[in-house]
């Protein structure tokens, strides 16, 4: 496949060019103001959503699961949500400190361990094979999401009240305010029914 | 034939470091971000062999998209297909074939068109590899699943599309000089 070789390639596989430290610095430049843009234009979650094969299985206020900032204490208080899974059933229970695993997890059961922050929404512990959960970065703003592939488990940051879910659809519809609404839910109302179809992050 | 055999040397190479990416624990706690050691090979591919980059003469009186590529284009695009078929096989699932396949596409058409520009080294082609082979992923997930929601890793896979897209561009670099080397003393001894 080298064959006819003359003295032509040469000159661009053995220098980096100008031409390459632009584009290198275009693209972290672009990323910076991507990730300005989104840090100015995020909008802190209201409600944390949890869904399990497309079902929600849990859809509550953040403000009712957040633990309180003691003062003096800085943002150390974390509450757990122990979220087990046994022959397609699933329970959530939360707890004050890090439940222990060993004894809560029945036998042949998977579980994901959410924890809650001040600051924001971090799977702390799960028995999946991928952990690309446990190592997502927290969730803070509304439609931010993460999903335990393995699991079928879809975690994700809502907007107030009940917009976002379906429900909230159809309640808005009746109130006869749909359109304002709607565009927001479809950015993130539409995910938690495809629960175990997003599965970019598991390319080969 | 002899042709044949160098590229299915090279497909099992590709083979090969999929794998080791697959065994490499490598989280940013965004999903999606990887090494992409393959795309080594699919720029050893790209840049490996000596022709002017028109392939003037060659194709010049064909037309179609296989015909506007060159020999060295069609290669690499061939064996990276290959390769992402029969791994994706290997080691996962369809959706990761269809996924890696989109990725792969914008990749691919990034670097030849970074490559025709003459403007770039093989770092610089890597680089728009790495970046592309990401943000076209991270737009045909969003079309499958209809949600804007991922929206904000964009900056981060851009970033780790840029460094893996360098290393890998540096290795490529350091590399082709010897894999032509190799070539040219091959030649002598037939």
């Amino acid at each position: 496949m080298f064959e006819n070789r003359k003295e032509t390639n040469r000159k661009d596989s053995r220098r980096i060019s100008r031409a390459d430290i632009c584009l290198m610095a275009f693209f972290l430049l672009l990323a910076l103001g991507c990730f300005g843009w989104s840090v100015l234009s995020r909008k802190e979650g209201q409600r944390l959503q949890i869904s399990y094969d497309g079902q929600t299985v849990m859809n509550v206020p953040l403000s009712q699961i957040r633990p309180q900032k003691i003062a003096g204490e800085g943002d150390g208080a974390v509450r757990y949500c122990l979220i087990r899974c046994l022959d397609e059933s699933v329970s959530c229970e939360w707890y004050d400190a890090r439940p222990d695993l060993a004894s809560t997890v029945p036998d042949g059961g998977s579980y994901n361990l959410l924890a809650v922050s001040v600051t924001g929404v971090f799977m702390e512990a799960a028995d999946c094979r991928d952990q690309i959960c446990v190592h997502h970065i927290p969730l803070t703003g509304i439609g931010e999401s993460m999903i335990c592939l393995p699991h079928k488990l879809v975690v994700e940051m809502a907007g107030e009240a009940d917009e976002g879910t379906l429900d909230g659809i159809a309640k808005a519809e009746k109130a006869g305010k749909r359109p304002d609404v709607m565009s927001k839910a479809e950015k993130t109302g539409k995910t938690v029914y495809n629960g175990g179809r997003r599965s970019y992050e598991t390319d080969g | 034939m002899r042709r044949t055999a160098e590229l299915g040397f090279l497909l099992a190479l590709a083979l090969i470091l999929s794998y080791v990416e697959s065994l490499i624990p490598f989280s940013f706690g965004v999903p999606g971000i990887k090494l992409g050691l393959p795309n080594l090979i699919v720029l050893l591919l790209l840049y490996g062999r000596n022709e002017e980059q028109t392939a003037d003469g060659e194709s010049a009186s064909r037309t179609g998209f296989v015909n506007f590529l060159t020999k060295g284009e069609r290669e690499s695009l061939l064996v990276n297909a290959l390769r992402i078929v029969l791994s994706g096989f290997l080691f996962s699932n369809l959706y990761a074939i269809l996924y890696a396949l989109a990725g792969a596409a914008f990749s691919f058409l990034a670097m030849i068109i970074g490559r025709r520009s003459k403007r770039f080294s093989v770092v610089g082609v890597s680089v728009l590899g790495g970046v592309f082979h990401n943000v076209g992923q991270l737009l045909v997930a969003m079309a499958v699943v209809e949600t804007l929601a991922v929206a904000y890793y964009v900056p981060f896979l851009i970033v780790a599309g840029t460094v893996t897209g360098a290393l890998l561009g540096v290795a490529g670099m350091e590399i082709l000089p010897y894999l032509r080397r190799l070539m040219q003393e091959e030649e002598w001894n037939q």
